[in-house]
């Protein structure tokens, strides 16, 4: 047992060290896996593991990220995000604080056709800022609401997280993506409570809009969405329909967006192909990554460490839900440290089997994780998506005024966890409902 | 290499096509012709294995590689491009693990006469296609050690 901890505490170093040293994260987990099953079982024996590799990449399930990732990037690259701003802010802005909800909600909708959470935030950044200073809406407010905004981009469907959380885990893609919806409109609700009541106690904070958008301006600005709109209801439709697996739904969504782009937004051949190498980069990016996670997942299975992890947690004689508190508090941590993508691909082949062993679901689970790794990103002193929110506030906002502000989103997220812990349903009624 | 890289961007592109028109093919033939087909997934899982990693190379030429930067990017400038001369090294040395691992898989391939089991396409050239991505990966990385070793290497009136 000693001996084991002792191997633990060096494959842990050994990433640390790797991951510290500003190697390309795919390196990081390739080259501890390697390195790791070289000690354990000989360099011979590496050389032999070609198919794990090769089985990564012939992945059937990681095909549907080149599908929704190119759906994304050419709703980006076309401005169809400028588009999403106007219709919230003409539906919403009126409402207590509703220009800062507005920036909340735009951010839940942007999770459906932006690849990430880090563009997601960066393009509604920039469109809402110059809003909010106009108004002069409070730094303290809006800022936190931005960093909130992040971790619902992720959840909602297609989110290239549940992706690579399904394929890491043998989790079903498509309840997955049906399991983001409650959660994501809960802490929607949430949180535009939390700041109307807010606005409500000192209107200040978020001073009204000029004037009131007329009911034609509304609807002038949802048919301009309509195409996004129309593209979301026929994925998530097709897969609940059963017209198509969620794997299919991805070309659909990028075969959707394409027409959207040519009918709505006229013919740019360059702004297709700034779609399609912005999809290259991330794609192979995200592929790479998992060549190396899945060597690194190996040296685990290999070592017998997942096993002595389990006998970590299950061994503290504690309820079951310290031992989650416990997993989300790690994985805080670590997400000071480290990208969403790592954090995902270090976190899921050590975390699965204490959850499996603690009887919590892998789809409830995945949806914590991702809301978890994303509020990790607002956490200092590396948090990527501070810097993405004071990359486009306006000069002299600190890092930690922005934590600050999102303090009270990230305890709103831990209520939601808590809640979903205890009524698990939260999450697994709308995929349950979708397969009966 | 970059020209090579831009080709290879352009191989990608093609290939993000043809999962994209595969997996529609399977989709409209099914939904309105009544006719599926049982070799679409293989097809497209086959063009995304050559698609992850043939543009691998144009991603690190681009520094589009994720990774955890902040300790580096505080290094005084002689530091860092020590640090990344090493890990550009060491990230060559593990490429090229991987691409002998691959060749074993390649060897074993041929050897069998490996196909898809409904396509029945032969599994060896998708991943010899693979594997060149992963030679230009770690030729690319070679290339990034030798420009951080110049840099690390340069004396100090130099830089400025």
């Amino acid at each position: 047992m000693e001996g084991m901890a002792w191997q633990l505490i060096l494959v842990l170093l050994l990433l640390a060290v790797f991951l510290l040293s500003g190697m390309p994260l795919a390196i990081s987990l390739g080259g501890t896996g390697i390195v790791g099953i070289m000690i354990l079982k000989g360099p011979a024996y590496v050389f032999n593991l070609g198919f794990v590799v090769w089985e990564t990449m012939f992945s059937w399930s990681l095909i549907a990220i080149i599908g929704f990732v190119l759906m994304g990037c050419i709703f980006s690259e076309f401005g169809f995000g400028k588009d999403i701003y106007d219709f919230v802010y003409k539906w919403l802005g009126h409402l207590p604080g509703g220009t800062v909800i507005s920036s909340i909600v735009m951010c839940a909708l942007f999770g459906f056709i932006c690849a990430s959470a880090m563009a997601g935030i960066s393009t509604v950044g920039k469109l809402a800022v110059p809003e909010m200073e106009r108004l002069k809406v409070s730094r303290k407010l809006y800022s936190g609401a931005f960093a909130f905004g992040g971790t619902l981009s992720a959840i909602i469907p297609p989110s290239i997280w549940m992706i690579i959380y399904c394929g890491l885990s043998e989790a079903s893609l498509g309840h997955m993506f049906f399991a983001g919806i409650v959660p994501g409109f809960l802490l929607v609700i949430l949180g535009s409570i939390y700041i109307s009541l807010r606005v409500m106690a000192n209107p200040k904070l978020s001073p009204p809009p000029p004037r009131k958008y007329t009911a034609k301006e509304k609807f002038e600005a949802l048919l301009k969405i309509s195409p996004a709109i129309i593209t979301f209801l026929v994925v998530l439709g097709g897969i609940y329909r059963g017209f198509f697996s969620a794997i299919e739904a991805s070309a659909v969504g990028a075969v959707m967006a394409f027409l959207c782009a040519l009918v709505f937004k006229g013919r740019s051949f360059s702004v297709f192909k700034g779609a399609f190498k912005s999809t290259v980069k991330i794609c192979v990016m995200i592929y790479v990554i998992l060549i190396g996670a899945m060597l690194f997942s190996h040296l685990i299975f290999l070592s017998g460490l997942k096993e002595f992890i389990v006998s970590i947690f299950t061994g503290l004689n504690v309820p079951n839900m310290v031992v989650y508190l416990m997993i989300l508090a790690i994985i805080t941590i670590l997400g000071c440290l480290m990208d969403v993508l790592a954090l995902l691909v270090i976190c899921v082949p050590i975390f699965m089997p204490i959850v499996e062993a603690i009887g919590i679901d892998p789809i409830l689970f995945g949806i914590i994780m991702i809301i978890q790794c994303e509020l990790a990103e607002v956490t200092p002193p590396v948090g990527l998506n501070l810097f993405i929110i004071k990359g486009v506030l306006p000069p002299g906002t600190t890092l930690g005024s922005i934590a600050v502000s999102a303090f009270p989103f990230v305890v709103i997220s831990w209520i939601i966890f808590i809640m979903m812990y205890l009524w698990p349903q939260i999450a697994l009624w709308l995929p349950s409902f979708i397969t009966r | 290499m970059k020209t090579i890289n831009e080709l290879m961007l352009k191989v990608t592109y093609l290939l993000i096509i043809g999962i994209v028109v595969v997996i529609m093919w399977e989709v409209i033939g099914r939904s309105f012709f009544h006719a599926p087909t049982s070799w679409y997934l293989e097809v497209a899982s086959l063009l995304g294995a050559c698609s992850a990693t043939l543009a691998a190379a144009y991603v690190l030429q681009e520094e589009a590689h994720l990774g955890v930067d902040f300790i580096i990017d505080r290094l005084p400038p002689k530091w860092r491009d020590g640090s990344l001369f090493v890990t550009s090294v060491f990230g060559l040395i593990i490429t090229l693990i991987i691409v002998v691992m691959l060749s074993k898989e390649i060897g074993w391939s041929l050897k069998q006469h490996r196909v898809t089991d409904n396509a029945i396409l032969p599994i060896s050239p998708f991943q010899i296609a693979s594997t060149l991505g992963l030679v230009l990966l770690a030729i690319q990385f070679g290339i990034r050690a030798r420009k951080h070793y110049v840099l690390w290497r340069r004396p100090p009136q130099q830089s400025n």
